[in-house]
């Protein structure tokens, strides 16, 4: 009984103690309501706030105004901290405002949340590019196999063009055109212009043969293109084919006769061709006219080139050729007995057109570019290798 | 009248009306709830942990409120913009200070002062009893001072809230006094758990800060309270962690030697702070009474000025931590935000401001931290980590230097930046910069608080440096023999005629001992042939060990002669033994060592 009474009374304290957690529950329900409320409205106030700032920070950037592009989206990140598009933003901003370290931070930790996102490596390696760091090629190959959010193949497409220009800045020009070939393999066959713009960049990378399969690529889907035109018609002239060049800056004066650049290749090449005596098909007399111009022209250009210099051509008496202008004048002055007696005898010619290009070539490298006619003889005697060995020519 | 079975008397009679009839049924139904209610009774043990999770979940919804209520005070009074136009700036901190000191005077004058020292206060002095009015005064306060431009975090803030509001449940539910008490820091670190998101430095600051002890059963409560009101918190602010770090790797050992040098650093800086603090506080509280009305507007006014040409040490800071952790300012900037920060929260603090020291406290650490990164980089780049990284350090040093919890501010690194890779730069640094701290300035901030109020609460940081004193330091060697139990009668009295000892020790091979008075022995002496083992009564001495304290060995040292002291390896080998005599005068000893003002030294 008295066991009984000591439960009851035991029991009934506990009961009212368990009621008041039972109604703190109850309260903590009213609680998260009111919460969830109050935390609703703040969120709703920051989200609207955040994106106001974004967006002035974005125009901010758009426009150049770096500065104020930073401040505007330092507060937008201080009301969407994590938002990682607003980071992304900042970091540009940064590194537009060449604040680089700064903007590194921010993209190392976004890197290191999303280390295959194609925009953060992507900015990634335009930092690296900018300190010069080789980790640069790593990111923009990141990027390139990474995951873009919106136009994937635009964007790896742009990357790799950034990859070339990073190659192509740094003189290394076999790496430049790997990334052309890998950006050309995957462009569509249908593409005409990136084909083309392709083919320029390959000629810049010092590719023409390549470029000339961009060029003619091109040209299979849309004959009357210009800037395939007259892009083929380079590269034929950088390959050393001169006379399929013509045609080429021919059709691509006739769509645009302004164009200057077609127009100087079209007067090279026809100048080449013109000066060349180892075309094939030429009469012996025709061949020795243009073997004596080549000789005539070479040792004119010499003389001017040495007047400017003031080098005198020939050694004093009693002595031996000192310089290259001495010894070039001396090989020609041994030459010029044959002015006259090359017909029959083409390893006169050969002798002759070599004595053309190092006059040509000593002069480009004393006194300048070459213009029309030297250039072309040099042209021409870089195209049969003329430096190197008195072999006949190819063709 | 319904009976505990919940069956009314009469319940099988035929009710004569139908309002009779209704009334049995509505009188059965509350039965039953009676009993539904009796059943769901908890055992004592069981009800606090639950206690403490329900008072953790409305600490976390409470502190979320009050999150959304300062930041968005913030940005009504000063602007979205992290940097308010100048108008703003310079005025709103003033006239804030102005409605902060009427609201501190005339409504809510217990909000004043620290909510640590005000919990530890609560703990120790009145029962665990914190007023639900103080909740609310801060809650108004501290949102209105924080929004308004003053350099104060809210984390103490919510820590008192978090307290006060365990402790309005420990007195609705009737607790009893050791569990009201232990409520409130239950309650305090479901706080401050919510406000840093980070409910193990929650824990352990209160352990370290507050209760001083690792009492398994307030343990279970603390860690239950924070995680549940840092889930509320992350339910509804996310689970983020409040500062991106990143990636950190340490490049070469060296770079330690750039961490130590913040420590130094660190150690001084925080120096500084408390000392500032502690010459500055104690003469603005000894101003007249009717100047209590402006101080903190002069403080708002001060710092308004200040934030004309660094916005960044207005508010707590938190945008401004993260930025420096990123590098977005120069090592000069930083070195100037850590030093005008120190100005603008001492000002903001000593003018009686309520609100919490904590944010400040990183940011300055930060902004200190990022300053001799900055530095060191710039001659040893190849040595030394990101600026980021000592940025990050950096908070971690300050909060062991200033606030003088050294394990808390390890642990609140990890875990505020989510990187475990850093412990190490951050062990080295904050170990320094605390003893630095420590030579220096003797009384830790929260006892200078208290003291400074007038109020002698026990110092943790004391305690827990307290020498304590052990068995070893009282026992001595036998100046008895100690007997075989094996022994004949005749050869164990023949051993006792050698020496003049009342009291001889006798060893069983089992690893008993037991006391043997010389009395005892003469009365056996009729049977000299038998065995010790077999003619004494099996009552076996406690035994202790060297290493046990002093305080667990009293107990026994009363109630018996002597207490062999023995080894753990083998319990039938004796170090030594302990009388309480020994005990007594070892006490006496610290105590005199402790008034002649040597308290390291172990007697």
């Amino acid at each position: 009984m008295e066991d009984g009474k000591r439960k009851k009374t035991r029991g009934q304290s506990v009961w009212s103690r368990e009621a008041w957690l039972l109604a703190s529950v109850v309260a903590l329900a009213a609680m998260f309501a009111i919460t969830g409320f109050a935390v609703s409205f703040y969120r709703g106030k920051q989200s609207s706030l955040a994106a106001m700032w974004f967006d002035r920070g974005d125009a901010a950037l758009k426009a150049n105004h770096a500065r104020q592009a930073i401040q505007d989206l330092r507060n937008a990140l201080g009301f969407a901290p994590n938002n990682s598009t607003f980071q992304l933003r900042l970091a540009q901003a940064l590194a537009a405002d060449n604040q680089i370290d700064s903007a590194e931070f921010y993209l190392f930790d976004l890197w290191s949340r999303e280390p295959g996102n194609g925009e953060i490596n992507l900015e990634l390696g335009r930092l690296e590019a900018r300190k010069g760091r080789p980790d640069a090629v790593r990111y923009f190959d990141n990027a390139i196999y990474g995951s873009w959010k919106s136009h994937p193949i635009e964007r790896r497409f742009e990357t790799r063009v950034e990859l070339f220009h990073y190659w192509l800045d740094r003189g290394n020009q076999a790496q430049a055109q790997a990334a052309l070939l890998a950006l050309a393999a995957e462009t569509p066959e249908t593409d005409f212009a990136r084909r083309t713009q392709i083919g320029v960049w390959q000629m810049q990378a010092g590719d023409p043969r390549h470029a000339l399969e961009q060029f003619q690529g091109a040209l299979r889907l849309k004959p009357r293109y210009e800037a395939a035109l007259g892009g083929a018609g380079a590269a034929e002239i950088a390959i050393g084919q001169y006379r399929d060049a013509i045609p080429y800056l021919q059709a691509a004066l006739r769509l645009n006769p302004r164009d200057a650049q077609a127009a100087a290749g079209l007067k090279l090449a026809q100048l080449v061709q013109s000066s060349d005596p180892f075309v094939i098909g030429l009469s012996p007399d025709e061949r020795d006219a243009r073997a004596i111009d080549a000789f005539l022209a070479g040792q004119a250009n010499l003389t001017v080139c040495a007047t400017q210099q003031q080098v005198p051509l020939e050694p004093g008496p009693g002595q031996s050729p000192e310089n290259a202008f001495q010894q070039i004048w001396a090989r020609g002055a041994s030459l010029r007995p044959l002015v006259t007696h090359l017909r029959g005898q083409p390893q006169n010619v050969l002798q002759f057109m070599t004595f053309a290009y190092a006059a040509e070539n000593l002069v480009a490298g004393e006194c300048g570019p070459l213009e029309g006619k030297d250039k072309a003889l040099w042209l021409i005697g870089k195209e049969h290798r003329l430096a190197e060995a008195n072999n006949p020519p190819a063709h | 009248m319904v009976d505990r079975q919940g069956t009314s008397p009469g319940g099988s009679e035929q009710p004569a009306s139908p309002l009779a009839a209704l009334r049995a049924k509505a009188s059965g139904g509350v039965a039953r709830l009676r009993q539904l209610a009796g059943q769901l009774t908890l055992q004592e043990s069981y009800f606090f942990l639950f206690l403490a999770i329900v008072v953790g979940l409305l600490a976390g919804l409470t502190v979320v409120c009050f999150h959304v209520a300062y930041d968005m005070t913030r940005i009504y009074l000063l602007g979205s913009a992290l940097a308010p136009h100048w108008l703003p700036t310079l005025l709103v901190p003033a006239l804030t200070g102005i409605a902060v000191s009427l609201l501190v005077i005339w409504v809510f004058p217990e909000v004043r002062g620290s909510g640590v020292n005000q919990t530890k206060s609560a703990v120790y002095i009145s029962d665990g009893y914190i007023p639900f009015r103080t909740v609310i005064g801060k809650f108004i306060v501290c949102s209105l001072a924080i929004g308004g431009g003053f350099s104060l975090g809210p984390e103490d803030p919510s820590l008192q809230i978090g307290a006060g509001i365990a402790s309005a449940m420990g007195r609705r539910l009737r607790l009893s006094k050791d569990k009201a008490r232990l409520l409130a820091p239950v309650g305090a670190a479901a706080g401050l758990a919510a406000a840093f998101n980070a409910p193990i430095a929650a824990v352990l600051f209160v352990i370290e800060e507050v209760i001083g002890t690792w009492s398994a059963g307030g343990l279970g409560a603390i860690v239950l309270a924070a995680a549940s009101s840092v889930m509320v918190m992350r339910v509804f602010l996310g689970s983020e962690p409040f500062f991106r770090v990143p990636p950190y790797r340490l490049g070469s050992p060296f770079e330690l030697f750039g961490y130590a040098v913040l420590g130094v650093f660190g150690g001084f800086a925080s120096l500084a702070f408390l000392k500032f603090l502690a010459y500055v506080r104690p003469r603005v509280r000894k101003l007249p009474r009717w100047t209590l009305y402006l101080q903190p507007a002069v403080a708002g006014l001060l710092i308004g000025a200040i934030g004309l040409a660094y916005p960044q040490v207005m508010g707590a800071g938190y945008v401004y931590i993260d930025q420096t952790i990123h590098g977005q300012f120069s090592w000069q900037t930083m070195g100037i935000l850590s030093g005008v920060k120190i100005a603008a929260t001492g000002l903001s603090f000593v003018s009686g401001t309520p609100g919490g020291l904590f944010a400040p406290v990183l940011f300055i650490g930060a902004a200190l931290g990022g300053a001799i990164g900055g530095v060191e980089q710039l001659f040893f780049h190849h040595l030394t980590g990101s600026v980021g990284a000592f940025a990050l350090v950096g908070m971690g040093t300050l909060f062991a230097g200033f606030l003088r919890t050294p394990i808390t501010s390890v642990f609140m690194v990890m875990e505020l930046s989510g990187n475990y890779s850093i412990i190490l730069p951050v062990m080295i640094s904050n170990t320094i910069a605390y003893l630095i701290s420590r030579r220096y300035q003797r009384v830790p901030l929260f006892d200078l608080l208290s003291r400074q109020e007038g109020i002698e609460l026990p110092s943790l940081e004391e305690l827990r440096e307290q020498p304590v004193l052990r068995i070893e330091h009282a026992m001595n060697p036998p100046s008895f023999p100690v007997l075989r139990s094996d022994s004949l009668v005749s050869e164990a009295m023949a051993v006792a005629n050698t020496s003049n000892a009342r009291t001889m020790l006798v060893r069983f091979p089992t690893g008993h001992w037991m006391a043997l008075q010389r009395d005892d022995l003469a009365r056996l002496a009729g049977e000299d042939g038998r065995r010790l083992s077999d003619v004494l009564p099996k009552d076996w001495l406690p035994t202790v060990h060297p290493d046990q304290t002093l305080d667990s060995a009293i107990g026994f040292a009363q109630v018996r002669p002597i207490v062999p002291v023995v080894s753990r390896m083998d319990p039938g080998r004796l170090e030594g033994v302990l009388t309480l005599e020994d005990v007594l005068e070892t006490y006496r000893d610290a105590s005199a060592e402790v008034e002649g003002g040597s308290s390291s030294s172990v007697p």
